[in-house]
């Protein structure tokens, strides 16, 4: 069992230069905690995501840490010409000496896709193709290609990743469906999803991996993400969980709602109780969250536990003491006795004839990108 | 006169990581001997530059550094979406407290932008497009416009740069006449040209700045940049910046060659004699220095002396001990 930690960058407040300040000194935090990677999203247009461009903050990350790993989650590709992707993830893993965990994907919003100018209907080709252009072109020392979006002839490739073939792969699914295949693709996987879903879900990419021939040994990393706040007292952790989750959710579903549309409740519940049930969130004192992570993390049968620690508007101080909390009286727990998890993250390949996309990503969204 | 560092980032040798590494800390020093600025080329699919995407380095040395200021020198606009560029902007002075200096340029290379699939000849129209629609989004809170290559209806601007209106604006000149353009849109220059040529493009873009009724005072900086290797020695430093100049002239032609055409302006020579003569590299022993840079700062009429304290294969060590003789032997001179 891995520890890890997602940060949509949602703002918090007016001043983000300190915004960015306390969530660097979060980093530090989370590097001395002992977590596996930081993995920060990328937005655009709207107060969900102050990482519009995530590599420059991971760049100011790399410098805060030494041996935390961290990451995209995810890069859409369709807002990247490859070569800026394939100049930028070199940049970053040579910069740190080889911690970048690559997460691509398409892109979960129409609205964002909009404002550069992406047809949302294309979406999922452009994410196809531009994939194909950046694998082929970690490591390689010149690039050709002629597709329908990108023609590229005889490019040279100055830059190599220092973990080759490419860094390790990640991808964010809410949608069961797409088990099969990426365990089929080696892939990294972030789920968000309420704990029993994950629990089919991570059942449903053991089997697949199994029935590839593949070895217990070497499963990808699969994680749930949670809300998680830790305070001395459950009334203190579940009153500012309460508080902030407002404030992450108007975030969440502001250029939505600006657009006249409510995000699908299955995707993201406004109310917050039930949020809690759900175990999107995790909220109490060190015990109450030590039990409720256990019981969950039996169910959902992960072996990446993935903790939001910051968002909306918690303080450095309630995020600091989160982290503290968690890492002495709940991470320990939770190390399962004769832990069989991966140490690190799979590299995922995508081999020929394989899809990273399928039409059942776009099951809960998918009117908007059609 | 204030002082400023570029950097090509060419490629030092096979130690990339190593490179960057010893490059921060160079920076480091940078700012403890007082220079003003750290400025960072673009470029891509070359050894000439080994930071394809500056902002990304830049973002590092803002952790490194607390008051050195610093940018890009140029980004090449025309590879980038204005809004991704917005966004960079805005993360980069925001993430260092408002020391963003902002360097901008179409992109001189046809190699380069030619891999990015952009084709040169619309360079100059895309620019003004692209530079009018980022100059808009970091001004307004909401995007809307119309051009040949940019259309963008309504988009929030979630994101504002701490300079307001925006950061100081950089720009590379290669030509005489532009120096009333710029002196019009106060923009501050790099002039890539001997120091005669200099003097008579600060000199121009002087005259301009005063026509338009604007205080000599406050002057935009006009900078003129040279390698410069300091060491005990006029003999020592020389051989170091004779070493180190061949591997960066290799990187500057490197993809002109790889086409089988020269540079189109063949403006520094070839042969490190000739540079030094020229004044394009000051090499010396401090004294050497400290008289070279004096004579030539005064034909070009600059307020900004731009160094190259780090090119080719010159060692940290080289590098470092350049720095300490120039802050200490040169620069109150200057």
């Amino acid at each position: 069992m891995k520890f890890a930690v997602f940060d949509h960058l949602d703002r918090s407040g007016p001043d983000l230069g300190r915004q960015y300040e306390d969530r660097l000194r979060l980093t530090e935090i989370y590097e001395w905690a002992g977590f596996h990677a930081y993995h920060v999203a990328e937005h655009h247009g709207t107060p969900l995501g102050s990482a519009p461009s995530p590599g420059l903050f991971l760049a100011a990350v790399a410098q805060r840490t030494t041996k935390l790993r961290f990451g995209p989650l995810a890069y859409p590709l369709g807002l990247y010409h490859p070569l800026r992707l394939l100049e930028e993830i070199c940049m970053l893993d040579v910069m740190s000496g080889g911690r970048l965990e690559l997460g691509v994907g398409r892109g979960a919003s129409p609205y964002e896709a909009a404002f550069f100018g992406i047809e949302p209907a294309t979406a999922q080709e452009r994410f196809d193709e531009t994939l194909e252009i950046v694998l082929k072109g970690l490591g390689a020392e010149r690039l050709d290609h002629a597709g329908k979006y990108f023609t590229l002839m005889d490019v040279p490739l100055v830059m190599q990743p220092v973990q080759r073939p490419h860094p390790p792969l990640w991808h964010v699914t809410r949608s069961l469906d797409s088990a099969d295949r990426l365990a089929g693709l080696g892939c990294n996987v972030a789920l968000a999803m309420p704990t029993r879903d994950a629990g089919t879900f991570t059942r449903r990419y053991r089997a697949a991996w199994a029935a590839l021939g593949r070895a217990p040994a070497d499963m990808p990393f699969v994680g749930n993400t949670r809300n998680v706040v830790v305070l001395d007292s459950d009334s203190d952790a579940v009153s500012a969980a309460r508080r902030a989750f407002h404030v992450w959710y108007d975030s969440m579903v502001h250029l939505w709602r600006a657009n006249g549309v409510e995000l699908p409740r299955q995707v993201s519940s406004p109310d917050f109780d039930e949020t809690v049930e759900q175990g999107y969130i995790v909220a109490g004192s060190p015990a109450k969250v030590r039990d409720r992570m256990l019981r969950d993390q039996s169910i959902s049968g992960i072996n990446y536990s993935i903790c939001r620690f910051a968002c909306g508007d918690l303080s450095f101080e309630e995020s600091a003491r989160s982290v503290r909390l968690f890492a002495r009286e709940v991470m320990p727990a939770l190390m399962p006795k004769d832990d069989t998890g991966p140490v690190r993250a799979a590299t995922g390949t995508l081999a020929r004839g394989l899809r990273w996309l399928g039409d059942e990503d776009l099951s809960e969204v998918g009117f908007l990108f059609r | 006169m204030k002082f400023g560092i570029f950097d090509h980032m060419d490629r030092g040798g096979s130690d990339l990581g190593r490179q960057f590494d010893e490059r921060l800390r160079l920076i480091e020093l940078y700012e403890q001997a007082g220079f003003h600025a750290y400025h960072l080329a673009e470029h891509h699919a070359t050894p000439l530059g080994m930071a394809p995407s500056p902002s990304v380095f830049l973002a590092a040395v803002a952790q490194r550094t607390r008051t050195l200021r610093f940018g890009p020198l140029v980004y090449t606009v025309n590879l980038y979406h204005p809004l991704r560029l917005i966004d960079e902007i805005c993360m980069l002075d925001q993430m260092s407290g408002g020391r963003l200096e902002l360097g901008i340029g179409r992109g001189i290379s046809p190699y380069e932008v030619g891999y990015y699939g952009v084709d040169p000849a619309t360079g100059p129209e895309r620019f003004a497009e692209a530079l009018e629609v980022i100059l808009k989004g970091l001004t307004e809170k909401r995007l809307s416009h119309h051009g040949k290559y940019f259309a963008f209806e309504d988009v929030p601007m979630e994101m504002q740069p701490v300079q307001r209106p925006y950061p100081p604006l950089w720009y590379g000149a290669n030509s005489l006449e532009s120096a009333d353009r710029l002196a019009k849109q106060a923009c501050n220059t790099v002039v890539g040209m001997r120091a005669d040529g200099v003097g008579r493009f600060a000199e121009r873009y002087r005259a301009a700045w005063k026509a338009l009724g604007h205080d000599e005072a406050r002057l935009p900086l006009i900078g003129l940049s040279r390698h410069v290797v300091v060491g005990d020695t006029d003999k020592e430093a020389q051989s170091a910046a004779r070493r180190a100049f061949a591997l960066w002239y290799d990187a500057l032609i490197h993809l002109w060659r790889a086409h089988g055409v020269g540079l189109p302006r063949q403006l520094i020579p070839a042969e490190f004699d000739d540079a030094l003569e020229q004044g394009y590299i000051i090499a010396g022993s401090p004294a050497t220095v400290r008289e070279r840079l004096k004579r030539d700062n005064d034909v070009a009429g600059i307020n900004y002396c731009i160094c190259r304290l780090a090119f080719g294969d010159l060692s940290f060590d080289e590098s470092k001990r350049s720095v300490e003789l120039f802050a200490r032997e040169v620069m109150p001179a200057l």
